[in-house]
């Protein structure tokens, strides 16, 4: 198993100081300039850390939210290439049907892999309902233009005897050919999900597929991958094309942990401060899934009415991993097995957890927990026991 | 709700089905719907089916109407209109429209097509005035909350709820509330970006050469007087009227003065020599 840090880098300070929803409206003025760059000084130095551990890291992008600070990912994978030395490095990843400019995403995908010496790894997703609202794409059509997208990103990475033109449906190019290549013939691609379809359709390309934060729902998405690699490739999947997002907090004795949990799950307690009026985009999601969630009363919206889960409730659920690094091995240990295997652990903290919680969690990680997770395999009856 | 229910009729438009109602006798006359789509119990439609042979359709991409990839702008939508109002053999008729239906209305006329006598065009969007990036003159109605989004068109907040059954989806059927989604996918589709409006729109008004009337809510909320007086002027002398105690769709909210300002409309049209 491959171990990622994660984190959003957010900017935490604001939470206390929106009034309502963290995202799409609260202003930029509530930003302290020296705060902010404060906490990037922060995050960087945990990076370098992380990287000495051992461990690789992942970065992601929102945009106009006090959830993320990270409108740009390739900009942080830029300066994580020289100033890290061996660890991968994640972009999880760019909304490619939101972006006007396909090749150019190319192009900085190309130019961080070249400056990493091949340790970049690109996701392209889907993204989230709100961000149609700030990036203005429209969210009808969306699945053909990513798909489209998708199509120009990997010929513009993969073509060495260019250029070529491109007359899509969506974009076209009369000359692409993007220097720097990248190092590698193509960095490893990435694409994220939550529903059985999206699994299917990432295995049917051979991806990377990262769920995220749900627990034993895994199950159905990663079988779902299983069925359509294996029915796409005809041989099985390995561990290492599937991943799972998840909080962790560690601490040497349990009260640590759960004081870390703590602090990380303040996010858990912020993710739902959401504006109704940017809940939903029509065309994000089908009129016929749409319509079952406002029969269901739910305002069309994964946050309606949404309660945070106590730290023990995530735990129990396999969403938050927390714990001394026995309980937190023996955790992700059973839930591997009950998930039937993964082979890519991205590990998010932030919340109001400080440096030395954040530093701390990651030493127990690397250092005792990850040796003893690295050599992983299915128990062939761990399945069966949890059906 | 009103605007949940099938419409009757289906014809193939350039490979494409699209539903549609016809009722009435007399002239014709072809009706765009709003934002939301149409349903044969809207209150405006029996008021114009005593009188007109009315044909409703659907938009492409709206209710049960298919839609052709190739079909993306509000523009392309007036060609499909042009497809089925031929596909009828319909000569000769009135074309009306409320809200987004009078932007495609709107388009459409500016084509200059032979089979139109007279255009109505209720609380009209699709154009842009405004020449500075932060003036907006049109409402972003996509960033209004559900339960909220009923208002925003009636001057009076009882024929809202009514209109939109209080937006209670738990005591609609699961095929209402779908057609209640699919037609903010079409609204979502033509009109997102930009917000409700044809940049080229404006310029191209000039065009119209058929005897037009701009009617008004005097309580629009989506859009105020002054955008649609400005509407109006950009038409070779269309006239422009205003209703009061009525909001954005004017169809829904004050359905029998709408019918009566289509048909002294059409009286005077018929008093008019061409």
């Amino acid at each position: 198993m491959k171990f990622w840090y994660f984190t959003e880098q957010q900017y935490h300070p604001a939470w206390d100081r929106v009034t309502g929803t963290i995202r799409n409206t609260p202003p930029s003025g509530l930003i302290d300039p020296d705060e902010a760059a404060d906490l990037f000084d922060r995050y960087y130095e945990e990076f370098q850390a992380f990287d000495e551990l051992g461990l690789n890291i992942a970065v992601n992008e929102h945009h106009t939210s006090y959830q993320c600070m990270s409108p740009t990912p390739y900009l942080h994978m830029a300066a994580l290439a020289r100033i890290t030395r061996k660890a991968r490095l994640l972009s999880i990843g760019t909304p490619i049907a939101q972006r006007p400019d396909p090749v150019r995403v190319a192009e900085e995908i190309a130019l961080a892999d070249m400056m990493s010496r091949g340790r970049t790894e690109a996701g392209l997703i889907k993204s989230i309902p709100w961000e149609y609202f700030n990036s203005n794409a429209n969210p009808m059509g969306l699945m053909d233009r990513f798909w489209e997208a998708h199509d120009l990103i990997v010929k513009a990475l993969t073509t060495r005897d260019g250029p070529f033109r491109w007359d899509g449906e969506y974009f076209q190019y009369r000359n692409v050919n993007i220097i720097p290549r990248p190092y590698q013939d193509c960095p490893p691609i990435w694409m994220t999900g939550q529903s059985p379809s999206s699994a299917k359709d990432i295995a049917a390309k051979g991806y990377i597929a990262a769920t995220s934060q749900n627990g034993t729902d895994a199950v159905p998405f990663f079988d779902a991958y299983r069925q359509s690699y294996a029915a796409s490739f005809g041989r099985a999947a390995t561990d290492d094309r599937l991943a799972y997002i998840c909080y962790v907090a560690l601490g040497k004795t349990e009260e640590v942990a759960r004081e870390r949990a703590q602090r990380v799950h303040k996010w858990v307690e912020f993710l739902a401060r959401q504006d109704d009026r940017f809940q939903h985009a029509a065309g994000y999601a089908p009129a016929k899934d749409f319509a079952r969630l406002l029969q269901a009363n739910r305002g069309g919206s994964l946050f309606f009415n949404y309660v945070p889960p106590s730290i023990d409730k995530l735990r129990e659920q396999g969403i938050m991993f927390w714990g001394t690094p026995d309980q937190v091995s023996e955790q992700i240990g059973s839930f591997y097995q009950r998930v039937g295997g993964f082979g890519h652990l991205l590990m998010q903290m932030g919340g109001v957890a400080s440096q030395s919680d954040t530093i701390e969690s990651m030493q127990l990680m690397a250092e005792i927990v990850a040796p003893r997770l690295k050599e992983i395999a299915l128990n062939p009856r761990a399945r069966t026991v949890a059906a | 709700m009103l605007f949940s229910e099938p419409l009757p009729c289906r014809q193939i438009v350039d490979g494409a089905e699209i539903e549609f109602l016809r009722e009435g006798a007399g002239e014709s006359l072809v009706y765009l719907h709003g934002f939301d789509g149409v349903s044969p119990s809207d209150p405006f439609i029996a008021q114009l089916a005593s009188g007109f042979d009315l044909i409703v359709p659907s938009l492409p991409g709206f209710g049960a109407s298919r839609l052709l990839p190739a079909t993306r702008t509000a523009s392309d939508l007036a060609h499909a209109v042009v497809g089925l109002i031929d596909s009828l053999k319909v000569k000769d008729c009135l074309l009306v429209g409320s809200s987004f239906g009078a932007w495609i209305a709107a388009e459409l006329a500016t084509m200059r097509p032979r089979f139109i006598r007279g255009l109505v065009l209720a609380d009209p969007i699709g154009a842009r005035f405004a020449k500075d990036p932060l003036d907006h003159e049109i409402l972003d109605i996509f960033t209004i909350a559900t339960a909220d989004y009923p208002y925003i068109f009636f001057a009076d907040r009882a024929k809202a709820e009514t209109a939109f059954g209080g937006t209670d989806f738990t005591s609609m059927s699961y095929e209402q509330t779908v057609r209640y989604c699919t037609n903010r996918e079409g609204v979502t589709r033509f009109g997102w970006s930009p917000l409700l409006y044809n940049p080229s729109l404006a310029s191209r008004l000039c065009r119209i050469e058929i005897p037009t009337l701009v009617l008004w809510g005097e309580q629009d909320r989506v859009i105020d007087e002054a955008y649609g007086r400005k509407f109006a002027n950009a038409i070779p002398g269309a006239d422009f009227r205003t209703i009061p105690d009525c909001g954005h769709y004017l169809p829904i909210e004050q359905p029998s003065v709408f019918a009566s300002e289509i048909r002294q409309f059409s009286e005077r049209l018929r008093r008019t020599p061409a």
